[in-house]
């Protein structure tokens, strides 16, 4: 039983890994984006004393004149069609509700839906109208920051290493063993117990580890760069990707990879 | 401690998973997750460490004072335990939250100190009866939540007795550490088996 011990090392700012040549231009609250009065007003600035003031800590987006403060670090703000998982903490407890839904859902459960409204207060509803939404099986969730969450088409993947994943847009992915045939007349609500193979077990922590090392190092998380942060991991041990050095390398090569791809 | 609440089937793939030796974030049972250590942080202390294990963040400092050794025990010294559980580890830690975990950790420290193979308290002892060292070890958790935290105090003492130039304890890495000491099986009793 091997415990290893290592001394702190400083960490590298991220922006000198990245070679960036556009720096980004971050604010935190109070601070002045511009004094120029021709731009119109995005989410999170707000206009005092003749100047756009910045009312929360991020990067300064620009289109055209409109100015908006995107913030790196954010509690969700639901958006209606947002995929979302979520755990159930608390429940109506009336007699309909009893009979209805106590043999499906249970406190502690998850549950993947989509928003329907958005109250002003912040609170969202959701519905699980469709087949592909409900409670979830077995599997591992692991939670990020919600901006890290790239906005696409579709949450729901199936990648082609084994195993598939929820990308909730509030920051909650749902990794899980991909189902072998898929079961219509169950609806998602009966959770299948069998024990899953190793093969697939091994297939799960690798992503779920990948996944926390892209949020690590703050990458945006989207079926392909979790695809290519997978396929980099390969030649390392899964309980090694947890390292911070082979997390580095690992992040380094997807972005060498997300770059090449795009340009 | 925060509690986790999970879904029964989450709970299934756990445990038919460690029955397989494979844990959800890829390690086996027996695998730790690395631990960054950090010696003589605090200035106005005899030893000090850091050290981080997972989200967990626990900061030691050790004094050494002259005092009297115990009427039953007139050849030993003996260690003082404090252990502060700070608000910005979790939430529940505030205000006065904080302090029944603090005794039990404090208590189990007791526990595993007052054993021969953890730390010759002989070696503290300087006149029977009349003067002993008394270490007086301050330890202050300030982040994280995860259940061991004795195995992690006991591993931070090792560390600090190297940094500690009064004491004529000798040090012993952790790769080491005998099998059958109550430090290690106190940490093989917490170890949990849901790896997160």
């Amino acid at each position: 039983m091997a415990l290893e011990m290592r001394l702190p090392v400083a960490r590298k700012p991220l922006s000198e890994s990245l070679g960036r040549e556009s720096k980004k231009h971050l604010v935190v609250p109070g601070d002045t984006i511009t004094t120029d009065t021709g731009f119109m007003r995005g989410h999170g600035t707000y206009m005092g004393e003749e100047k756009l003031i910045a009312s929360v800590a991020g990067s300064v987006e620009r289109v055209n004149k409109l100015i908006c403060v995107k913030a790196l670090k954010t509690r969700y703000n639901g958006e209606v069609g947002d995929i979302v998982v979520g755990r159930i903490t608390e429940r109506r407890r009336s007699a309909e509700d009893e009979l209805a839904m106590r043999g499906f859902l249970q406190e502690g459960d998850l549950i993947s839906a989509e928003v329907q409204a958005v109250f002003s207060d912040g609170a969202v509803s959701l519905h699980t109208r469709s087949l592909k939404y409900g409670k979830l099986g077995q599997g591992v969730l692991v939670q990020v920051s919600p901006s890290l969450v790239k906005r696409q088409k579709t949450h729901f993947h199936d990648l082609p290493c084994g195993a598939s994943v929820i990308l909730g847009n509030n920051g909650f992915i749902w990794v899980y063993p991909t189902p072998e045939h898929k079961d219509d007349d169950a609806g998602g609500f009966i959770a299948n117990l069998e024990p899953v193979s190793l093969a697939d077990r091994e297939v799960i922590s690798r992503l779920r580890n990948c996944i926390v090392s892209l949020a690590t190092q703050r990458m945006m998380l989207y079926d392909t760069s979790i695809l290519y942060c997978y396929e980099a991991s390969l030649p390392h041990q899964i309980k090694d990707i947890l390292k911070p050095e082979i997390m580095e390398e690992i992040v380094m090569e997807t972005r060498q990879r997300l770059l090449e791809q795009e340009g | 401690m925060a509690s986790v609440a999970l879904s029964e089937a989450e709970k299934v793939y756990i445990v038919h998973g460690v029955q397989e030796d494979l844990r959800v974030d890829g390690r086996g049972c027996d695998d730790y997750r690395c631990v960054e250590v950090e010696t003589d942080v605090v200035s106005n202390t005899s030893g000090s460490a850091r050290v981080k294990l997972g989200h967990t963040d626990i900061l030691v400092g050790v004094k050494a004072e002259m005092g009297t050794p115990k009427l039953e025990k007139p050849n030993e010294g003996y260690l003082e335990f404090f252990v502060d559980c700070s608000a910005s580890a979790a939430p529940e830690f505030e205000g006065r939250g904080g302090d029944d975990l603090g005794t039990e950790i404090a208590n189990t420290l007791y526990r595993i100190f007052n054993n021969k193979s953890s730390i010759d308290l002989k070696s503290l002892c300087i006149s029977p009866r009349e003067h002993c060292w008394v270490l007086y070890v301050d330890v202050l958790l300030y982040h994280g939540s995860t259940q061991n935290y004795p195995q992690r105090l006991s591993g931070k003492k090792q560390t600090r007795y190297s940094a500690d130039g009064t004491s004529r304890t000798d040090r012993q890495s952790c790769n080491e550490e005998d099998e059958h000491s109550p430090a290690f099986l106190c940490s093989r009793y917490r170890c949990s088996a849901s790896g997160h």
